[in-house]
């Protein structure tokens, strides 16, 4: 296993989203890869994923935390800045990282754009069109893809 | 001290005119050795009935203003030592019943003293004249003591040795090692923000552009 030379910074932050999870947050590494975290976040209250569990994958490239982790949501989901392989369009994933930031930085960051979607930043044309035409209906159907997708199951 | 005898009689407004009174009158004893005139002035501005004030636990205390408590003060400079008897078993048995700071015996003591002070000083108006320096001390002392309730929790943890503070890089997540600081004041490791500069040129706490020649290495401060 690799994690004889996982870097200390590695091994801090995992320590701490075992002991102290976020609310609405977990994460847990890979037994065969340290680098890699199966996580799941809560669909936040008030929001069309409320009731939902959302499965990610998260991954700490060599670089980290020089570079951002790459995440991606598993978990089937309607919203305007992630797409259909999972991708999430937000900006401390891609400039505006920086190597102060962490991983429970990033997951909250990600827990914040289920309560707010963007369409005006989309990574989804189509469901941001949707978004932006009818937003009523938009949130139906992300509230649909919830209970077909992250119900928990 | 009257500080902690008054407390028990929850009169915190005054205390805070005796801790602002004591400092006075510390400062003007230690200027009459200089200067007799100022002392001469509060010494004439004694007024018998403001003494009273100061009697004892069953006397109202008054907000008299800073002159008031001062000359009370000013009286009984020196009277410590032969009183204590008379007032020792009900001012102690109060101070430890009513109050939390006196669990220290010798702040006590020092009450006592100070109490006795006061109830002496009724009868003898006439000691006030020769300022001692045990006392002057004494009430620095208390000052001090009484100033602060965090100072005291700082005299009971005492025996231990404080703690110094560790401070972590946000790069690595450990101690700074060679601490260096941006331009826009973010301290980091030397090697960590040469890498994140590298690798972005911007600080990593609040994005600003930052360059490497910018750094400046710094020395934290230690609590001793």
């Amino acid at each position: 296993m690799a994690s004889s030379n996982l870097p200390r910074r590695i091994i801090k932050e995992t320590q701490r989203l075992l002991s102290e999870p976020a609310p609405g947050i977990s994460a847990s590494p890979s037994e065969d890869n340290m680098r890699y975290f199966n996580v799941m976040i809560l669909g936040p209250t008030q929001s069309p994923y409320e009731g939902g569990v959302f499965k990610l994958e998260l991954f700490l490239p060599e670089e980290y935390p020089m570079a951002a982790p790459k995440v991606r949501f598993l978990t089937k989901i309607y919203h305007p800045n992630i797409d259909k392989l999972g991708r999430i369009c937000l900006d401390i994933l891609k400039d505006k990282w920086s190597p102060a930031l962490q991983i429970r930085t990033v997951l909250l960051s990600i827990q914040a754009l289920l309560s707010a979607p963007n369409p005006d930043d989309p990574l989804s044309e189509n469901i941001a069109k949707h978004w932006k035409t009818s937003e009523a209906e938009a949130v139906e159907t992300a509230k649909e893809w919830t209970r077909l997708y992250a119900s928990g199951a | 001290m009257p500080f902690v005898f008054f407390k028990c009689l929850k009169l915190d407004k005054e205390i805070l005119y005796i801790m602002s009174t004591r400092a006075l009158r510390g400062a003007a004893v230690r200027s009459y050795r200089r200067r007799k005139t100022a002392l001469d002035l509060d010494l004439n501005q004694a007024p018998p009935g403001e003494i009273r004030e100061l009697e004892g636990p069953s006397t109202q205390l008054e907000p008299q203003g800073v002159q008031a408590i001062l000359q009370p003060a000013m009286i009984d400079v020196e009277a410590i030592d032969d009183d204590v008897v008379e007032s020792t078993p009900r001012a102690f048995a109060e101070a430890k019943n009513n109050s939390r700071r006196n669990r220290s015996r010798a702040i006590v003591d020092v009450d006592l003293e100070d109490q006795t002070r006061v109830a002496k000083n009724n009868r003898n108006k006439r000691r006030r004249d020769y300022p001692s320096q045990t006392i002057i001390n004494c009430d620095l002392y208390i000052n001090l003591e009484g100033s602060s309730s965090s100072m005291k929790e700082n005299v009971r943890k005492s025996p231990e040795p404080p703690e110094e503070p560790v401070f972590n890089c946000p790069i690595c997540m450990g101690p700074l090692v060679e601490e260096m600081s941006t331009r826009c004041g973010h301290i980091f490791c030397k090697s960590c923000i040469k890498a994140a500069i590298n690798a972005q040129g911007k600080c990593p706490t609040c994005r600003k552009r930052v360059t490497a020649k910018e750094l400046i290495r710094v020395f934290l401060p230690s609590t001793s």
